[in-house]
């Protein structure tokens, strides 16, 4: 059988030949990529500055920030979640343990709707219930606050809220130097391989998404499946250096990048 | 915040909206598992038909028809009059007795066949974890076996083990793995978790989440594929002699 795609790339120094269609062909990828994912970053960003002013005025002002003071987070986090054909399915505001006054864990996460409104998505916040999960472990959580940088999770199965594979792209909530949370988006694993597929189909050799542990968002090739980790590359030595020997292409800041091996 | 009226508090998610999907069944089975998880607990009063219907997003017709259901499967009570309304009936109140009831209602070849289907998706979700989990999954994996380690109570215990093999599933990158396996759990969890009754269980299941964290770390799928399969077929077998030994004692 012919599998055009499962072809590899034979220039891997560096990369593909410059001004070649394969490298017009990668550049609609990152571009693709990066404007998908920065059209999510800015909106989460819209949300942090939203968060950040409800603390600080609180700070100023000498009064406690409580659950219904994150009413004002409302349209910058809905927004998104009301496009039609958006990407983000969920997003919202989760405090840092005892940040707000009266709810020492709280997630306030909405969620798109196939029809109508966005709507909160109830998670267990009781320490003592059933349900409850540390959500500090994770690393859509503990990755920024650690770094203080933006940070794409996932691909993984997010069984805690919606059971569904998912990338979510957070950033961190600060006043000065205290860390407050993190917001964030949701985006549906497959929405995004819909959107990119295209681009990596146009690229003649095997083109992959991964990310920071060479886990395969997309790929047009078959031999890389969704969700599968790449093990035949040493997928860490290229993040480390991905100008190395051109076969990892950086789609931004923020750790997706296009294999080409 | 906004016009729903949300509930706070541990048993929160039972009362989250719905998809719109076959809503009988799905109010139906939303309440059900929470009655059988324990989260909903005996005698408890259940929100009016009509905060319901609220609550779920879904016609007061549709909260009716799912009430009937669970009423006819013994998990709720229904009384008219002043104080009245719908009440829990919580076999997880007298978990070892109801269980064994329900146990004697299993033929051996229905515990067979769950066995098989448990054993699939276990199986096959223990192997693609092995072949796909990060560094994350792993130590995830392994806080999740602690906190089975670490459990003394029943009722933690159950928890921890239930959680340790939804790990798994989700460290096979599997939405749809992981969503049987959580059904899997409701479904049958609490007689599976029968054979975990004393400390020496205890030991052997925590034995087999290290087993298989190890064989995941390793990246050595067909083990880590036999052990999440022997712990169902052990489960079975056990199952199947109680079940044998309830009706012998009938006759």
């Amino acid at each position: 059988m012919d599998r055009p795609h499962s072809a590899r790339c034979t220039t891997t120094s560096p990369g593909v030949p410059v001004g070649s269609g394969a490298e017009l062909a990668l550049g609609s990828v990152v571009t693709a990529v990066r404007s998908a994912v920065e059209a999510v970053f800015a909106d989460v960003a819209a949300l942090r500055r939203d968060a950040e002013s409800v603390f600080a005025r609180a700070r100023s002002a000498g009064t406690p920030v409580e659950r219904d003071d994150l009413a004002e987070l409302y349209p910058a986090l809905t927004a998104p979640l009301r496009t039609p054909g958006g990407l983000a399915k969920g997003a919202g505001f989760v405090a840092a343990p005892g940040v707000l006054a009266d709810a020492p864990w709280w997630l306030e996460w909405w969620v798109r709707e196939p029809a109508g409104e966005p709507s909160r998505l109830i998670v267990d916040v009781d320490p003592d219930g059933e349900h409850f999960y540390d959500y500090t472990t994770l690393p859509w959580y503990r990755d920024p606050q650690r770094t203080g940088r933006r940070n794409v999770t996932g691909p993984y199965v997010d069984y805690l809220c919606t059971d569904e594979y998912t990338l979510t792209f957070t950033e961190s909530v600060r006043d000065g130097d205290t860390f407050l949370g993190v917001v964030g988006s949701d985006v549906d694993v497959g929405r995004f391989e819909a959107i990119t597929l295209p681009t990596l189909r146009a690229v003649p050799c095997a083109a992959t998404l991964i990310n920071a542990h060479g886990r395969v968002i997309a790929s047009n090739s078959p031999r890389r499946s969704g969700g599968s980790l790449v093990r035949d590359v040493d997928v860490a030595a290229l993040w480390a250096d991905p100008a190395a020997d051109g076969s990892l292409v950086r789609c931004g800041d923020f750790p997706i990048g296009v294999l080409l091996a | 915040m906004g016009t729903r009226r949300s509930y706070r508090g541990p048993r929160s998610a039972v009362f989250a909206p719905l998809e719109s999907l076959s809503r009988t069944e799905l109010v139906t089975h939303r309440l059900a598992d929470a009655i059988m998880l324990g989260l909903l607990t005996d005698a408890e009063q259940l929100p009016s038909e009509t905060d319901l219907a609220m609550n779920f997003g879904v016609s007061t017709v549709t909260v009716r028809e799912a009430l009937t259901a669970l009423r006819q499967r013994g998990l709720i009570e229904t009384r008219r009059g002043r104080g009245g309304g719908s009440f829990v009936r919580s076999p997880a109140d007298d978990t070892t007795a109801a269980l064994r009831e329900r146990l004697r209602e299993f033929s051996p070849g229905t515990l067979r066949d769950i066995g098989d289907h448990y054993a699939a998706i276990s199986g096959a979700a223990a192997e693609l974890a092995a072949e796909r989990a990060d560094s994350d999954d792993v130590q995830r994996l392994t806080a999740a076996a602690a906190t089975l380690a670490a459990a003394t109570m029943p009722g933690d215990r159950r928890r921890a083990d239930g959680h340790y093999w939804i790990e798994v599933a989700a460290a096979a990158q599997s939405a749809r793995l992981t969503r049987a396996e959580m059904e899997l759990q409701t479904e049958v969890g609490p007689l599976l978790w029968l054979v975990l009754e004393d400390d020496a269980d205890h030991v052997l299941a925590v034995a087999r989440c290290r087993a298989v964290t190890t064989a995941v770390r390793e990246g050595d799928g067909p083990h880590a594929r036999s052990v999440a399969e022997e712990r169902i077929h052990d489960a079975v077998s056990i199952l199947t002699e109680r079940h044998l030994e309830l009706v012998r004692s009938d006759s």
